[in-house]
């Protein structure tokens, strides 16, 4: 978002740009709600998105990581990103919504609230900035409703900053 | 690797969230008693505190290779985990199950459940490792 340009009128241009163009190629995000913070995943290391059928919490673990389950017949650790973007907690329950995602030969499930949609996103509409270390752009998605802006997170580092919990 | 097929599920004593049930190998049980025990050495998990009330603990677990009685809420007697029930720790979790003693997982129909080891070298962090994770992030 341009500076000094506040995220509605950036929202609103953004749609009327959309309605111009036949949106056909971009890079593809798979959209999330955890709470009411939109998140996007880059799509290419999204593994399985499921509902939570069981949660086992870990003993000694940090809220970083509340439990573990069973998905597809391997165990699955949970995230929750509450920690790294310094929200609340979320309190992990069945039905709720894990996205499964990897980074080489490391993966966990991500807690979230909802699993909206892909998202092909043209590079034009990618802000890329580091807002945090798990944060790296935004976008707005103005093909949705209601209107949402999308944080792109950097699964990568969610990952590391929870393989290390214990260093 | 885990190694004992044959395991106690027991639930830790320490009031978290979520009562966290753990299984622990069979072969490596000495003996496993209810009620209060005057005479008792406590000893801690390694995630918790070094020191707690033992006053109101229902039972207690201990082992041939360390010495003290683990408090615990509830035990469940031996049961066994076939082969394909029995998970290696994942590479997210490697850091959480070194430093506590965890060796693998087993799967209880759809419900994981975190295998630990005892071994004497592992010690409770004096306030809790819950406490000082907390406190880190």
């Amino acid at each position: 978002m341009p500076e000094g340009q506040d995220l509605e009128n950036w929202l609103a241009a953004q749609h009327r740009n959309s309605e111009k163009e036949n949106v056909t190629q971009g890079t593809p995000f798979l959209a999330v709600l955890r709470n009411e913070h939109g998140l996007a995943v880059p799509l290419e290391q999204v593994r399985l998105i499921a509902r939570l059928e069981s949660f086992s919490p870990l003993p000694g673990a940090p809220p970083l990581l509340p439990g573990a389950t069973s998905l597809q017949g391997r165990i699955v650790a949970l995230i929750d990103l509450g920690p790294l973007l310094e929200e609340d907690l979320l309190q992990p329950h069945i039905g709720m919504y894990v996205t499964v995602v990897s980074d080489g030969d490391v993966e966990a499930g991500l807690l979230v609230t909802r699993a909206l949609d892909m998202h092909l996103v043209p590079e034009e509409y990618i802000q890329k900035e580091d807002i945090t270390p798990y944060i790296v752009g935004r976008y707005a998605w103005p093909l949705s409703e209601p209107q949402k802006a999308f944080d792109i997170i950097h699964v990568a580092n969610i990952l590391e900053a929870a393989r290390h919990v214990f260093r | 690797m885990f190694s004992d097929k044959s395991v106690w599920i027991v639930i830790c004593e320490l009031p978290c969230p979520y009562p966290c049930r753990l299984g622990v190998p069979a072969g490596h049980v000495r003996r496993v008693t209810s009620g209060r025990h005057r005479d008792a050495q406590p000893r801690a998990w390694p995630w918790g505190p070094s020191t707690f009330d033992i006053a109101h603990t229902p039972w207690w677990v201990e082992f041939k290779q360390v010495e003290g009685m683990y408090p615990v809420l509830a035990v469940h007697p031996p049961r066994e985990f076939a082969r394909e029930q029995v998970f290696t720790v994942p590479p997210l979790l490697l850091g959480w199950a070194q430093r506590l003693g965890f060796k693998g997982f087993a799967l209880d129909g759809q419900n994981v459940i975190p295998l630990w080891e005892p071994n004497p070298n592992l010690e409770p962090h004096p306030h809790g490792i819950l406490a000082k994770e907390a406190k880190e992030q």
